[in-house]
């Protein structure tokens, strides 16, 4: 079920009045309430998978409660390597074994011998890559013993399987979210309301900006050999606000919906396209697996305390697992690895942790030296996103090549570029509330302009809305 | 909880006093709107993109070209429909073109298929208001999220006084003969994906029939335009079989039929294998022009 559908937009109320009809003592029935709920929005689109999360919430819950009774030793380590291998197995299974396949093919080839191995027609349960990582992170935090096992299993199914973050994130912490499951939960009006408020700064930035600029976007990146150095760098453009409107607008739904069930989810996006290098874009872009890599992947390995040259191959790892994470293809570890790539200067000269502040604190406009930050980062961004989108690397390659080309500049329709002004309200609305959690973040705002701005968003929405389209990261 | 239910209702309450009031404001432009102002024309040339294009209405006297883009015959009777309905012009002569491209059930998929079936609802929205007529008169299964969402834009979002685009328009191309998209054509326009030929359109059969008995006593004319041999020759022959059956029975209904399916129009005047270019449009002009006087001469003698 997408959260852009008609059946969502009944879901939505007959489960919400549901749960908040059990009343805030009944701690318990109001979790069986979402679970049922989170299992149906699951299974409007696979019933089947829903066995897959079944299967890794009862690992991770049993492993939990063992490691609980266990307290050193092997054993422990072995529950662990349990739970790593089921739950990355199950991924690697599901979402790569095709890929491992080609590439062995592709090996021997290499080596002039034929291998022939049979494909297997496997569908990609959908969001599997984030429900799989949540659930990891809770085994390693108790592991780490950085949290206490939960011996309720519901409290915990509802934590693996809560709809709003289900199938793209924000990949959440046990220490964040499985308490909230565990204590009594009251409607409270003012979060109910920024909840709406959310859900609809996220619709407009799905419906009205991600799937806007997708139309162009596929276009160009579907048939580059048609279009001038100008045409593909619209592309590249259009795409990266496709994404970002996409996946943030998402986070932002599911935020939205989880502050109406009286939980707070952490932030995923914090205005990414206004950052001054490309360490700063990893702290504002997808913070939840950003985060979830440095803390299990990153530190584990070192992290920076070693030398130069293993905190070097640490963020090499962490940017390379990170691209492989979003798609069995060669285009999303080249797109990990061009990001390492912008990233090993600031590290070498130490400056990537030189933008941890607020961006232009103590003025509405950005200094120069901030826009020209902006402008390169974005730069740096767009052309690792090339890769994200093509299919291939040659199709890659030679689509940035031709975003060189400067002897087929050429000129772009105008109606291509009348969705720039809509990228152009985007970033000027997010600029001029920075400062606040999300775009429609207004309650001190007087009611008639609260309630016109709301209008005006939804008519925008309205205006826009086409077919319901999936949205990107479902994929991963 | 109820403070926030009650806000919610009053400001859902707002938004459909909105759009429930653009939808009214809008319905009564097109309950008013009439489709010839003034005076009515004697010659209305209705169909689909080959009557978009191959007849230039500048060169008859007082006639009006309706022809849009992939138009099926379902519409062009709505069309027809409203145009008898609204007016009474004595001399109104509607000339509705079909071809065997016009027979593919592809017309019927075309509610079906999302980017179709938008653009139709887009375009024939006035025709189509809720119930759809489509779905009543023609039993046709339609894509009904698309359809609701384009009335829902077209008809609640704000209020417009043109709901006109329905009514089609005269293109000239003036471009040489394109050779590149025939297969690709033919494929769309008679076969389904899997290489099948398709199925004529019961729905197309329904409206050339309801067409044909007009029953509001306005001349009608069927006309059948030229393609390219090419084009022609493609044509699988399960649709000429039944396109050539349907003329005969048209004949017999005494209905005036202009068959030019096979004319030797020359290649220098299509723009590609079924549509005429801007100079084809006009040679086609001038040659349906002298034979609808001939026509004319004879049904007058006859009566």
């Amino acid at each position: 079920m997408l959260f852009n559908s008609i059946e969502f937009a009944f879901f939505l109320p007959i489960v919400f009045a549901i749960y908040w009809s059990i009343g805030s003592r009944n701690r318990r029935e109001q979790n069986i309430a979402l679970l049922i709920a989170s299992y149906f929005f699951y299974g409007w689109w696979n019933w089947r998978f829903l066995g897959l999360i079944v299967f890794s919430t009862f690992i991770d819950f049993f492993i939990g409660v063992q490691l609980s009774k266990v307290t050193r030793g092997r054993k422990r380590k072995m529950l662990l390597a349990i739970s790593l291998i089921s739950n990355i197995g199950l991924l690697i299974f599901f979402k790569y074994y095709n890929f491992f396949i080609d590439s062995f093919v592709e090996v021997f080839k290499f080596f002039g011998t034929t291998f022939q191995p049979s494909h297997l027609n496997i569908v990609l349960p959908v969001g599997i890559s984030f429900y799989t990582f949540q659930t990891l992170s809770y085994t390693i935090d108790v592991y780490r013993e950085k949290i206490k096992p939960t011996k309720d299993w519901i409290a915990f199914a509802t934590f693996v399987s809560f709809f709003p973050q289900l199938v793209a994130g924000p990949i959440e912490r046990a220490a964040n979210l499985l308490p909230q499951f565990q204590k009594n939960r009251k409607f409270e009006i003012t979060k109910a309301k920024d909840g709406l408020r959310q859900i609809l700064w996220g619709l407009f930035k799905k419906i009205v900006i991600a799937d806007t600029c997708a139309i162009y976007a596929n276009d160009i990146f579907n048939h580059p050999e048609s279009y001038s150095t100008l045409g593909l760098w619209l592309g590249a453009i259009y795409f990266a606000f496709q994404i970002y409107g996409d996946f943030s607008g998402y986070s932002d739904i599911a935020l939205g919906l989880a502050k109406l069930f009286g939980f707070e989810l952490m932030k995923n996006f914090n205005l990414p396209y206004f950052s001054r290098d490309i360490a700063e874009f990893w702290r504002r872009w997808h913070i939840s697996l950003s985060t979830w890599f440095k803390d299990y992947l990153y530190i584990p390995l070192g992290g920076s305390k070693g030398s130069l040259k293993q905190t070097l191959r640490n963020v090499l790892v962490i940017f390379l697992v990170s691209g492989f994470w979003h798609g069995a293809n060669w285009t999303f570890i080249a797109w990990g690895g061009i990001h390492a790539l912008f990233f090993t200067p600031l590290l070498i000269s130490r400056k990537n942790r030189k933008h941890l502040g607020q961006i232009a604190e103590n003025s509405f406009l950005p200094s120069l030296l901030e826009l020209q930050q902006f402008s390169l980062t974005f730069f740096q961004v767009l052309i690792a996103w090339v890769f994200f989108r093509a299919t291939s690397i040659s199709e890659a390659v030679h689509y940035i090549s031709g975003m060189f080309n400067l002897t087929h500049l050429g000129t772009i329709e105008l109606y291509k570029v009348k969705y720039l002004l809509l990228i152009l309200f985007l970033l000027t609305w997010e600029w001029a509330l920075r400062s606040k959690e999300h775009g429609l973040a207004i309650p001190a705002w007087p009611m008639p302009w609260r309630w016109l701005t709301y209008s005006f968003f939804i008519w925008l929405i309205l205006y826009f809305m086409g077919e319901e389209q999936e949205f990107i990261y479902f994929q991963f | 909880m109820k403070n926030f239910i009650l806000r919610l209702l009053l400001f859902t309450f707002c938004w459909i006093v909105f759009l429930t009031g653009n939808y009214f404001y809008n319905l009564s432009h097109i309950k008013k709107e009439k489709t010839f102002s003034d005076n009515c024309p004697t010659w209305v040339f209705m169909g689909d993109s080959h009557t978009m294009t191959d007849i230039n209405p500048r060169l008859y006297n007082n006639a009006v070209n309706m022809g849009y883009h992939g138009e099926p015959l379902y519409i062009t009777q709505l069309k027809a429909e409203k145009l008898k309905k609204e007016h009474s012009c004595n001399n109104l002569t509607l000339i509705i073109s079909f071809g065997p491209q016009n027979l593919s059930d592809f017309n019927e998929e075309k509610l079906l298929i999302s980017t179709y079936a938008k653009g139709i609802w887009d375009t024939y929205y006035p025709l189509l208001l809720p119930p759809n007529p489509l779905s009543k008169e023609y039993k046709l299964q339609y894509n009904k999220r698309s359809y609701l969402n384009s009335i829902l834009k077209n008809m609640c979002l704000y209020p417009r006084t043109k709901h006109n685009k329905w009514q089609g328009h005269f293109e000239e191309r003036d471009y040489a003969l394109d050779t590149a998209d025939l297969q690709e054509t033919i494929q769309r326009h008679y076969y389904t994906s899997s290489q099948k030929v398709r199925k004529v359109s019961p729905a197309a059969i329904l409206a050339l029939d309801a067409l044909c008995q007009n029953k509001q006593n306005i001349s009608i004319f069927l006309i059948i335009l030229p393609v390219h041999p090419a084009y022609k020759n493609k044509i699988p022959q399960s649709f000429l079989d039944t396109f050539k059956k349907l003329v005969r029975k048209y004949e017999k209904q005494g209905v005036p039929i202009l068959n030019y399916l096979e004319y030797p129009m020359p290649d220098s005047t299509f723009y590609d294998y079924d549509h005429l270019n801007k100079e084809g449009a006009r040679i086609f002009a001038s040659i349906l022009k002298a034979d609808l006087k001939k026509l004319l001469q004879q049904q007058h003698l006859s009566k």
